[in-house]
């Protein structure tokens, strides 16, 4: 006969361990039965089985605290049965209590040579029976959370190593995003978690919108997804972690994050990123593959995984505001020196001009000079203002329908007499069936002065330099090419940064304030269109490609947004007259 | 007393040229060393005026190649320039002159007018600095002090 039964609750003397399963072996029912009675105010799981095969049975399916062996059963007896019990590895330290009705010695030192760890002498004594028994439940109880805390400890230990991994890793990123898809992917992967995010606050890292990474990535998350209303909300107000039951999950919103998550029924662990000024800048959060909460380790863990990220974006920022710092220095060092250069030429020649010691031809070359310099002065100055309406966002176009062919002749006729001057040679190939564009021509001729212009300055004598314009998938593209100093590939991203120069030292050859292209990058996206550089290198040449919205010209009197959605272009009447267009 | 008139410089102005007419007598050989052509002419124009032998250079390499191979009474240098700039060409200079005991007066003309930028040029061996534009009587000024003290 074979039973298994589990106690309830209610039993008395229950352990207020979980319940162990104590394993009876005997061939006699009422022996089972009497034992079974016996152990049942211990409160632990009974199983019977009325032979040593039924027993083993029993030990390939389930795990015991000890085992009552009777040593008198017909066929295999307790004896054989304890042998093969003890050569399964997961039964070597089983306990086994024989049941024996011999008293003597002899079986004794048998049944403990076997293995055995106790005797009961049948009939047995309830009192003693429960009072070894439990002594051996206890004892398997201790060592199971011994065990327990010892993989507990493991796991730990093995989350703090990871977690230092991941501290390398996070500060050696590059990007706020690459830290932060980072430390997604480290939340999810340690925590063995099914998805992870990172939602970061527009004020916490100083762009537009709020940002969610998500771990697994999905195609075009790599710089960030756009969190839905309900997870903003509980990043605004999340104070301390958070655990959400399946229920809870399933009420919210915060599955649907994830595709990863689709019919998700698991549980979920929300902790804040705090700033080191107690602000808050987002959450981290996991979702379980399985309806099982996270411990109070993950908690831990994802605590100091959020800390982490917390300040890697606090330190990204801080460096990038440091850059930005020197790079505002270097260029009011710069200013200063290249307003100060053709203001020396005209005091210079102007108090030469007072000394009245010039003759004619020294005069007219001196006025020259002096009207040549106050040119270049007033250009740097439009630069100036120009850089201050784009940093304060009110650049105006004047945009009409406009033909890019003759702005682009305009600004090359501009540049051709310093090209000419230089022995260079300027070549022009333009698409002339190309559709009109809406467009601010005099805005849209800086842009192309600007290019050209820096094309002859940078190209030595004799070099070349040339215009295409084209139409290519609704998009005129306007390419202008040199064959001169080229571009160090580290510099090219920052191309058209503000302030920037790829030579700022005092060996420079070339003036200027390092705007122009800032100002080019500006004008253009405002247009809806895009700009960009590429260069094989330095001494290779450089290549400008200016791309315009074709379509936009067809929107005849209406608007139409720009690249970046917060700079609405409104066209507002597109016939004769154009309107100042102001931008936010 | 003597050695200051004989060397002082008469820049080019009416008041000067009654008061002091024995001044022009001195002519110095003058090395300007200037990238921006308008400003090089310039600061020539106003050594010839004065009476003084000019020669030019556009940058720092030509500059100390022309003072190793002809004498000089006064350098003005110019500090940003493409190639070797002004603050290498004066450390160039002095090490040079390091071999022959000389020292010719060396004026910096700097449109780096932030703090730290005179202290650099003084640094590099200049004698002293103007900050451009440049004022004829600054520059008057500070050749005198310059030349009477070489």
């Amino acid at each position: 006969m074979t039973h298994s039964d589990i106690p309830t609750a209610s039993a008395v003397g229950a352990s207020a361990e979980r319940p162990a399963r104590i394993l009876l072996v005997d061939d006699r029912p009422d022996k089972l039965l009497a034992l079974r009675a016996a152990l049942a105010t211990l409160g632990h799981e009974i199983v019977t089985a009325d032979s040593g095969r039924e027993a083993l049975r029993w030990l390939l399916r389930l795990d015991f605290a000890v085992i009552l062996l009777d040593m008198n059963m017909p066929g295999m007896d307790g004896f054989e049965t304890a042998v093969l019990i003890r050569q399964r590895r997961l039964n070597r330290e089983t306990p086994i209590i024989f049941v024996t009705a011999y008293g003597d010695d002899i079986q004794a030192i048998r049944g403990y040579s076997l293995g055995a760890v106790d005797f009961l002498l049948s009939p047995v004594v309830p009192e003693i029976l429960r009072s070894k028994v439990g002594v051996f439940i206890e004892l398997y109880q201790r060592t199971a959370e011994v065990r327990r805390q010892a993989d507990r400890l493991l796991q730990r230990t093995g989350q703090l190593q990871s977690l230092t991994q991941v501290s390398l890793k996070i500060h050696a990123a590059p990007t706020i995003s690459m830290t932060l898809q980072i430390a997604a992917d480290a939340a999810r992967e340690i925590l063995g978690a099914l998805c992870a995010g990172i939602v970061v606050l527009s004020s916490a890292h100083g762009l537009r919108h709020d940002r969610l990474f998500v771990s697994p990535a999905t195609p075009g998350s790599e710089e960030g997804l756009t969190p839905d209303r309900d997870l903003q909300q509980v990043a605004i107000n999340l104070e301390q972690p958070l655990h959400m039951s399946a229920a809870d999950v399933a009420n919210s919103t915060i599955g649907r994050l994830f595709p990863a998550a689709q019919a998700f029924s698991g549980t979920s662990l929300l902790t804040p990123l705090i700033g080191r000024d107690g602000n808050r800048m987002g959450l981290l959060v996991v979702m379980s593959r399985r309806d099982v909460e996270f411990s109070d380790d993950d908690e831990a863990f994802l605590g100091q995984l959020a800390q982490m990220a917390a300040t890697a974006i606090e330190n990204t920022l801080f460096a990038e505001a440091r850059e930005a710092n020197r790079l505002k220095d270097e260029f009011l060092a710069t200013l200063s020196h290249e307003l100060r250069t053709p203001l020396s030429s005209i005091l210079g020649w102007a108090q030469l001009l007072r000394t009245k010691m010039l003759d004619d031809d020294e005069t007219e070359e001196a006025l020259e000079i002096i009207e040549r310099n106050s040119d270049m002065q007033c250009k740097l100055i439009d630069e100036l203002l120009d850089i201050s309406r784009i940093v304060s966002g009110k650049m105006q176009l004047h945009v009409q329908p406009i033909n890019l062919e003759r702005v682009l002749q305009a600004a090359v006729d501009i540049v051709r007499p310093a090209a000419h001057a230089k022995q260079l040679q300027v070549e022009v190939v333009f698409d002339r069936s190309i559709d009109k564009i809406l467009g601010d021509p005099d805005r849209l001729q800086q842009v192309f002065w600007n290019l050209l212009s820096n094309a002859v300055k940078f190209t030595p004598a004799g070099g070349r330099v040339e215009v295409v314009l084209e139409a290519v998938d609704g998009w005129a593209k306007i390419v202008v090419a040199d064959s001169g100093e080229g571009i160090a590939p580290e510099f090219l991203p920052h191309m058209f940064d503000r302030f920037r120069q790829a030579d700022s030292t005092t060996h420079r050859r070339h003036g200027g304030l390092g705007i122009g292209l800032a100002i080019v990058r500006h004008v253009v996206e405002l247009h809806g269109g895009n700009v960009h550089a590429e260069s094989a290198g330095k001494e290779r040449g450089t290549q400008i490609i200016v791309t315009l919205p074709l379509a936009a010209a067809t929107a005849n009197g209406h608007s139409y947004a720009s690249d970046d959605s917060a700079h609405k272009l409104h066209v507002v009447d597109s016939g004769l007259g154009s309107e100042p267009v102001e931008m936010h | 007393m003597m050695v200051e008139e004989r060397r002082s410089l008469e820049i080019c102005s009416e008041a000067q040229k009654q008061s002091a007419p024995e001044a022009r007598l001195a002519a110095l050989r003058v090395l300007i060393v200037e990238d921006v052509p308008s400003q090089q002419k310039f600061l020539a124009t106003v050594m010839k005026k004065s009476g003084h032998v000019v020669s030019c250079a556009d940058n720092g390499q030509d500059a100390v190649a022309l003072f190793e191979r002809e004498p000089f009474d006064l350098v003005l240098m110019d500090v940003q320039m493409p190639g070797m700039n002004g603050l290498d060409a004066m450390r160039a200079i002095r090490s040079f002159e390091a071999r022959s005991g000389k020292h010719v007066a060396i004026l910096a003309v700097t449109a780096h007018a932030l703090n730290g930028d005179a202290d650099k040029c003084l640094e590099a061996g200049a004698d002293s600095y103007l900050r451009k534009p440049i004022r004829l009587d600054d520059l008057k000024q500070q050749l005198k002090q310059l030349l009477s003290s070489a």
